[in-house]
């Protein structure tokens, strides 16, 4: 359960003050796949980032299960966000002097998952998003649909309740896009995992069951899909 | 986890691979420095202490006269060994209590030539008291014949030479060879030695006349003086003491003395060398220094090459401790790199300098034979040295990078 009770964050540019969100309302639900749209600067990358505990609110709450991100310090951050959240990011974000392998195993290693136990999952979750023939392979070698495919094998290293993908099909061809909303669909649908998708993209807002549209760092529209799924 | 750090580390260098090796250079280059001035200084010290050692700690040098420094008679000295002969009563030195032996030698610069040699030449000439050769074995062991026999009590004017100076007058053993228009028989020759190894009061061994005290003696028409006189302390006394005690005795007989124990030049020249080295290996370190600022200059670049990287692994759960010791483990990792392949760069460098260095810096008496040495102290010291250097030389980049916040840092391009 994610709840957002009146949240500003104002963001400091040189001298001026730019105010990111004021007094958002939001909650979502566990399992839900929501996708957040809206123009450049209305504030989604910023939300996307409270929600994944990346940044804290200058006022009002952020709540994930009822835990106030900002009452917690940088390393229960650190932790929440490796254990709870998974993130998915446009530009993939892949460590680059690291095998795909390595990168899957990356969150892992962070939460101190033993060698043996690591590395068998990280390779299966690579088997899972079809790159069991690219284990060792650095991001420089794979195509950018493979290497989103990598990203979301690292995002779903710790099983996290929430999945964040921020423009995940920003950079691919439509027929890889395709591939990752599959996957993402059916993430929510088998492991009910709650899917947050920032996007500009109709299609890929087609997926979500919820779509909410923001404006000057508010929520301008709610609206809801037949049942989520294109 | 600390595995993993280090296996994360050796990857970010691996992939920067110019830049890492020429971190990785200057701490090579300031580690060889250190380690080879280091390996030869102890080498040094080591061979004088051999030197001393096989001196005996016991022997006590007595030389007539107040200083030694300054030989009496404004001759060179001790190192010089200019030392004009003094009448001493060797009685009373020999009664000193706790002095279990003497030896004593007189030195005397004569005419010498030989049949063979065109002109003539003035040399040192050593006379060997009786029994000092024998006695004091540790003083002569470069008293080594290649031919012939060495002194029994009943010789006279007989002489054995150093290898060189036989060469020179063109003699060999049954010739004869003319000191002071004295004729003298050859009746021995020195193997010969090294260039620079003597002993004390000899200077260089290859050149030395020796012949029995009483051919001197008959020479001069004196009896009784002597340049120096080895005087051994009985087993458990203290060779100190038994030194002043024997300035003491022969000040009050009016023939003041001036004693030199092994172990007091054993610790001045220690200090000497110990003093040279540690002003080289100062100067080394400053290399070592500039190569720990090149260490944080390319941890800085890095943790600013690596912004966006830090603020995924922080998205992805890495803790501030995390990054800190990822960092930490990296610069340390150049500084060890560094310091391996810097000591194999020392142990070359001073194993090779090593001969040519002890034979720039020797000095009377002693130097010579002085090979580099590595105790596995300096060579364990000096890894775990470099890399707490490395590791020293990262906090500061590492603790900027742990302090990123992970949203600017995901931001920054």
């Amino acid at each position: 359960m994610i709840k957002l009770e009146n949240v500003a964050r104002v963001y400091q540019m040189g001298k001026t003050l730019v105010p990111a969100l004021r007094g958002l309302n939001l909650e979502i639900a566990d399992g839900e796949f929501v996708a957040i749209m809206g123009p450049s600067g209305s504030g989604k990358s910023t939300l996307m980032h409270l929600i994944g505990a990346l940044d804290v609110p200058n006022q009002g709450h952020v709540l994930l299960d009822g835990v106030d991100i900002a009452q917690q310090n940088g390393n229960q951050l650190a932790e929440l966000r490796g254990k709870k959240v998974g993130f998915v990011f446009q530009t993939f974000n892949l460590v680059p002097t690291l095998s795909a392998l390595k990168n899957v195993e990356l969150p892992m290693i962070f939460q101190k998952v033993p060698r043996r136990e690591r590395y068998e999952k990280a390779r299966r979750l690579l088997e899972q998003v079809g790159l069991g023939d690219r284990l060792h392979h650095k991001p420089s070698e794979l195509s950018g649909g493979e290497c989103q495919r990598v990203a979301l094998a690292r995002a779903l290293a710790n099983d996290p309740q929430i999945l964040l993908a921020d423009e995940p099909t920003g950079n691919l061809d439509a027929e890889s896009g395709e591939q990752i909303m599959q996957i993402l669909k059916k993430l929510n649908e088998e492991k009910k995992m709650t899917i947050i998708v920032v996007t500009h993209n109709p299609d890929v807002a087609r997926y979500a069951h919820r779509i909410i549209r923001m404006r000057y760092g508010q929520i301008e529209e709610v609206s809801h899909t037949a049942q989520g799924g294109a | 986890m600390l595995l993993d750090d280090f296996d994360l580390a050796l990857h970010n260098i691996r992939s920067r691979k110019l830049r890492s090796w020429l971190t990785v250079l200057g701490i090579v280059i300031g580690v060889t420095a250190v380690v080879a001035l280091i390996a030869i200084g102890q080498g040094m010290k080591r061979a004088v202490e051999r030197e001393f050692e096989a001196i005996g700690y016991d022997t006590i040098i007595v030389f007539p006269g107040a200083s030694f420094a300054q030989g009496p008679g404004g001759g060179p000295g001790f190192f010089g060994g200019g030392l004009s002969p003094q009448a001493l009563n060797l009685d009373a030195l020999r009664q000193v209590p706790q002095v279990a032996q003497i030896g004593y030698l007189r030195i005397e610069t004569a005419m010498v030539t030989s049949a063979k040699m065109e002109g003539q030449g003035f040399l040192r000439v050593t006379g060997l008291g009786p029994g000092v050769k024998e006695n004091f074995g540790g003083y002569f062991r470069f008293f080594v014949l290649e031919d012939g026999r060495t002194f029994e009590p009943d010789d006279h004017f007989v002489a054995v030479l150093g290898n060189r100076l036989a060469a020179d007058l063109g003699v060999s053993v049954g010739d004869e060879i003319s000191v002071d228009n004295q004729s003298f028989k050859v009746i021995g020759v020195l193997q010969p030695i090294e260039q620079g190894r003597g002993g004390i009061g000899f200077g260089n061994i290859n050149n030395a006349l020796f012949v029995p005290i009483k051919a001197l003696e008959a020479l001069n028409q004196d009896e009784g003086k002597v340049s120096l006189v080895l005087a051994k302390a009985a087993k458990g006394a203290k060779v100190a003491d038994v030194a002043t005690r024997i300035k003491a005795v022969m000040s009050r007989l009016g023939t003041p003395v001036s004693t030199v124990t092994a172990e007091e030049i054993s610790q001045r020249v220690s200090g000497v060398l110990g003093a040279i080295q540690m002003t080289l290996a100062a100067i080394a370190a400053i290399s070592l220094l500039v190569g720990a600022v090149g260490v944080m200059n390319t941890m800085y670049t890095s943790v600013l090459e690596r912004t966006r990287e830090i603020g995924i692994l922080k998205a992805i759960g890495a803790k501030d401790g995390h990054i800190l010791s990822l960092f930490l483990i990296e610069s340390g990792l150049i500084g060890l790199i560094g310091g391996a392949i810097g000591i194999l760069c020392g142990v070359a460098l001073s194993s090779g300098a090593s001969g040519f260095i002890t034979r720039a810096l020797a000095f009377g008496p002693l130097g010579g034979g002085a090979g580099a040495e590595f105790s596995p102290e300096l060579i364990i010291g000096t890894l775990i040295f470099s890399f707490v250097l490395g590791a020293l030389s990262g906090v500061l980049p590492a603790r900027q990078a742990a302090q990123l916040r992970p949203v600017e840092a995901l931001r920054y391009e």
